[in-house]
């Protein structure tokens, strides 16, 4: 049937080799065929394909040589083109070679002009079938590909044979979820469809990827246990990859978590290397930019930052603080109350009423670096619903959109968030310090608050927009004639 | 929203790539090798790294200034995140994208961003998010030209709509007219595979009417077309077959699709749906396996903890809450749950009428 994907036509003519008589089909590809006594001398059969005209390129030989070699190279009978003295095929598969893992080796090398991390061989298995077990006869191998760039998840491939004929590349669905090996497997309990393009997706499909799963995990596992310098580079290699299996593996991430190189403020580290300088405590940033005054923080407390913008590093680090019950984990991006230490002074009352009197939200706290007298505080979400509140005001959005922003503010409201952030007044700071301990007058008293205040707004970089930012500018104006005059 | 407006935009990245190039300008074009990086992850179907490719374009775009690109990559970490189910934080990406959006008159994809915003809303809150939802769909209703690509996503979205509130003659028609408009330009795998999600929510329409004739019609024609299915649709596709056999009385032949249907549920790399679990639920109750039942909405329940989708969360408990009455048995702790999950969202009394619907009180 798959002949007729090519051909108008197909001519089939045979004779055995015990009969002097031999026969002919012929058959156009619909439901009328003819079968005719044949003249044929030589024993043997000929097939004979009429080309759809669509499909005529085919004749080009060096398209039909390929096609031969891609399709056909492991086949066992030899195949001719124009009357060549070389077959162009009879190249054993890998698995049936004296010494399968070196040929596979050289297979990888040749198709993907690059040497693979690693060969898996894959063998017959028996796979669990409810209360019974059934034996899957495959053959073929795996293989850890190197990476093509730094950063990079390798594309998975997976060639799939039945008898020896290539049926499909790109079988990905026979692998395990996340899997970041390629490979080239037989399977005579595979189905092809009628056009041999594909496979049929059936209770032997699924039983046969049941099958290179359990023997992939085992070998990767043998890896890890009885190959440590390997697995340690097929980790560094394909860590995004290892991570999202480690996602639904508890197994795969204790043998991933301490050789995996994460991203830091101060170069790749492994989490070991990590803990050691940070007294146990994760810090990390799920955004790569943070603002100024994110960063300043950060690197007055010497921290090494590990970059969990991918998802996949967050929810890993989280699975390793889960288990390792003295580690902690700081996320400072969004919520810089992480680096504040709340602080309670009642010399600062009149401060905090200062403030307070202004609207504004007011705690006191203690942070590195001393020299900053006061931060204004405001999370990632509390500051996107102060931009959607003033997008609403300014009328732009469309009315009917405004019921889905509206919610959001109020809901973001309802839970906490200071839309206007918080003032976290430095208790350490010696300015501040100074400011409790003497006895200023009123007028100079307020200015400098007033500058403290306008500089918090400036230094947090993202709660002005150009008003708010000339009206700062304005107050601290103010402030400084009052203490000038 | 038209296929031109579509054409627009490609020209414009095209445009943008061509020139960063030209000028020497690596980062920028690093924004443009990451978008074409991201349609490839999205025509492999390759949701995790769509997600990751996504979310480093984005930060890129923020770094230098670039909205549209922001946009852009916005969109492709939503559909990511919506294919993964994984929609913490997403809501927040919705409405960042959307407040963007008002700043940006020339973009063109201004349809993508709202309907992004209707999705997220409807993963997130099924029930209490019609109020806010309906009039946005009918906003993009306005933008988008009818029988062009973007109606396919409005349309999908009002399916959304009208099964999670209950309109379920409205939700077919929506799907029946989806059927009519598949797009013949689009490849035999990927009509097949929109068409097999068509005729699978028809199925569960039909279930959910008691309409079993109408069932056994629409898992029919799936199975039509489930040559290159993925294992997820596989599943589904064996549940309602094995659904209608419990129906007519057949149970041996139920029982071994939906052990087929099974299998390939552990072999899915995709996320089980709702729909899956709803069919799987209805098979094991329709042959009086109360336990089975539970025991799936658990694990549904497992999936769908610490994805920020607050408000089916709260409904797959409200539905061990159901079994485990029918049952007899305790439910004081899944429906404080329930009840907890429910005070989290606006509009909690969505939530406590489903819970009064089972014989819940909605107060401790």
């Amino acid at each position: 049937l798959s002949g007729f994907t090519l051909a108008s036509q197909i001519t089939l003519t045979t004779r055995s080799y015990q009969s002097a008589d031999g026969f002919c089909f012929e058959c156009s590809g619909d439901e009328q065929f003819e079968l005719t006594a044949s003249k044929r001398v030589e024993i043997g059969t000929t097939v004979l394909l009429r080309l759809k005209p669509e499909v005529s390129y085919l004749l080009d030989d060096h398209r039909l040589i390929q096609a031969i070699q891609k399709y056909a190279g492991f086949l066992p009978v030899p195949i001719y083109v124009n009357g060549q003295d070389h077959p162009l095929n009879r190249q054993p598969p890998p698995w049936i070679q004296d010494d399968p893992i070196a040929a596979a080796n050289a297979f990888v090398t040749r198709e993907t002009q690059q040497e693979p991390l690693a060969i898996i061989p894959l063998r017959e298995s028996r796979v669990a079938l409810n209360h019974d077990t059934l034996t899957v006869p495959l053959r073929g191998f795996l293989w850890v590909p190197q990476k093509m760039h730094l950063g990079e998840t390798t594309s998975a491939d997976l060639r799939v044979y039945i008898r020896r004929m290539l049926i499909c590349k790109g079988e990905t669905n026979l692998l395990p979820k996340n899997a970041f090996v390629s490979g080239v497997i037989e399977c005579p309990m595979l189905q092809p469809t009628a056009s041999r393009e594909a496979l049929v997706h059936d209770d032997a499909y699924e039983m046969v990827a049941q099958a290179i799963d359990c023997q992939l995990q085992e070998a990767l596992r043998s890896i890890a246990r009885h190959q440590p310098d390997k697995w340690k580079e097929i980790v560094s290699l394909h860590g995004n990859s290892l991570l999202a299996w480690a996602e639904d593996d508890w197994e795969f991430q204790i043998l991933i978590e301490d050789l995996l190189l994460l991203n830091s403020s101060q170069g790749p580290q492994t989490l070991p290397d990590y803990l050691a300088a940070s007294d146990g405590v994760i810090y990390f940033c799920t955004r790569q930019l943070g603002s100024l005054q994110e960063r300043v923080m950060s690197e007055s407390h010497g921290l090494p930052v590990l970059d969990a913008s991918a998802r996949a590093v967050k929810a890993f680090l989280e699975r390793y603080a889960g288990r390792h019950p003295n580690t902690r984990l700081v996320q400072l991006d969004g919520d810089l109350a992480h680096l504040l230490q709340p602080a309670s002074d009642p010399r600062f009352a009149e401060m905090l009423q200062y403030f307070s009197q202004l609207g504004q939200k007011v705690q006191l706290a203690t942070f590195r670096p001393a020299s900053i007298p006061a931060l204004l505080v405001c999370t990632a979400r509390a500051q996107l619903a102060r931009e959607t509140r003033e997008a609403l005001s300014h009328g732009d959005v469309p009315q009917s959109v405004t019921h889905s922003l509206q919610r959001f503010v109020v809901e973001a409201e309802q839970q906490g968030e200071a839309l206007d952030g918080v003032l976290m007044l430095n208790t350490d700071c010696p300015l501040l310090q100074n400011m409790v301990q003497r006895d200023l007058n009123n007028r100079q008293y307020n200015a400098t608050l007033q500058i403290v205040y306008q500089q918090a707004k400036f230094f947090s970089g993202r709660l002005l927009d150009t008003a708010q930012a000339t009206a700062a500018f304005d107050f601290v104006n103010h402030a400084l004639l009052e203490m000038l005059t | 929203m038209t296929d031109d407006d579509i054409d627009f935009m490609r020209n414009w990245l095209s445009d943008a790539h061509a020139s960063a190039k030209a000028s020497g300008d690596t980062r920028r074009e690093k924004l443009g090798e990451l978008f074409e990086k991201c349609v490839d992850a999205i025509t492999s179907r390759n949701g995790l790294r769509q997600l990751q490719i996504s979310d480093q374009g984005y930060q890129l775009a923020r770094e230098l200034a670039e909205p549209w690109y922001e946009l852009l990559f916005i969109h492709g970490k939503i559909t990511a995140r919506r294919e993964l189910h994984q929609l913490v934080g997403a809501i927040d990406e919705a409405v960042a994208a959307t407040v963007l959006l008002q700043k940006q008159p020339g973009y063109r994809l201004m349809a993508c961003t709202y309907n992004d915003l209707a999705a997220v809303q409807q993963a997130v809150d099924p029930l209490g998010s019609s109020a806010q939802t309906k009039p946005l769909l009918e906003y993009i209703g306005d933008l988008v030209a009818p029988h062009e690509r973007c109606a396919g996503c409005l349309r999908s979205r009002w399916i959304s709509y009208f099964l999670d509130s209950g309109q379920l003659e409205d939700a077919k028609q929506k799907v029946l007219e989806s059927l009519d408009e598949l797009d013949e330009s689009d490849g035999p795998s990927t009509r097949d595979r929109a068409a097999l999600d068509l005729f699978h929510t028809l199925a569960a329409i039909a279930f959910r009417q008691g309409n079993i004739d109408d069932m056994a019609k629409w898992s029919a024609a799936a199975n039509e077309r489930l040559s290159n299915a993925e294992p997820t649709t596989l599943a589904e596709a064996n549940l309602w077959q094995a659904l209608v056999h419990v129906f007519r009385g057949d149970c041996d032949e139920a029982r071994r699709l939906e052990q087929r249907a099974a299998a390939c549920a552990v072999r899915s790399k995709d996320q089980l749906s709702d729909r899956y679990y709803d069919a799987h639920v209805a098979y094991h109750e329709g042959v009086g396996n109360l336990g089975q039942a539970i025991a799936l909405r658990q694990s549904q329940l497992k999936s769908l903890q610490g994805c920020g989708m607050t408000g089916r969360e709260c409904l797959c408990l409200i539905e061990i809450c159901r079994l485990k009455l029918r049952l007899g048995q305790q439910v004081a702790r899944e429906a404080a749950h329930a009840r907890g999950l429910a005070a989290q969202l606006p509009n909690s009394q969505a939530y406590f009428d489903r819970l009064v619907e089972c014989g819940i009180s909605p107060n401790v």
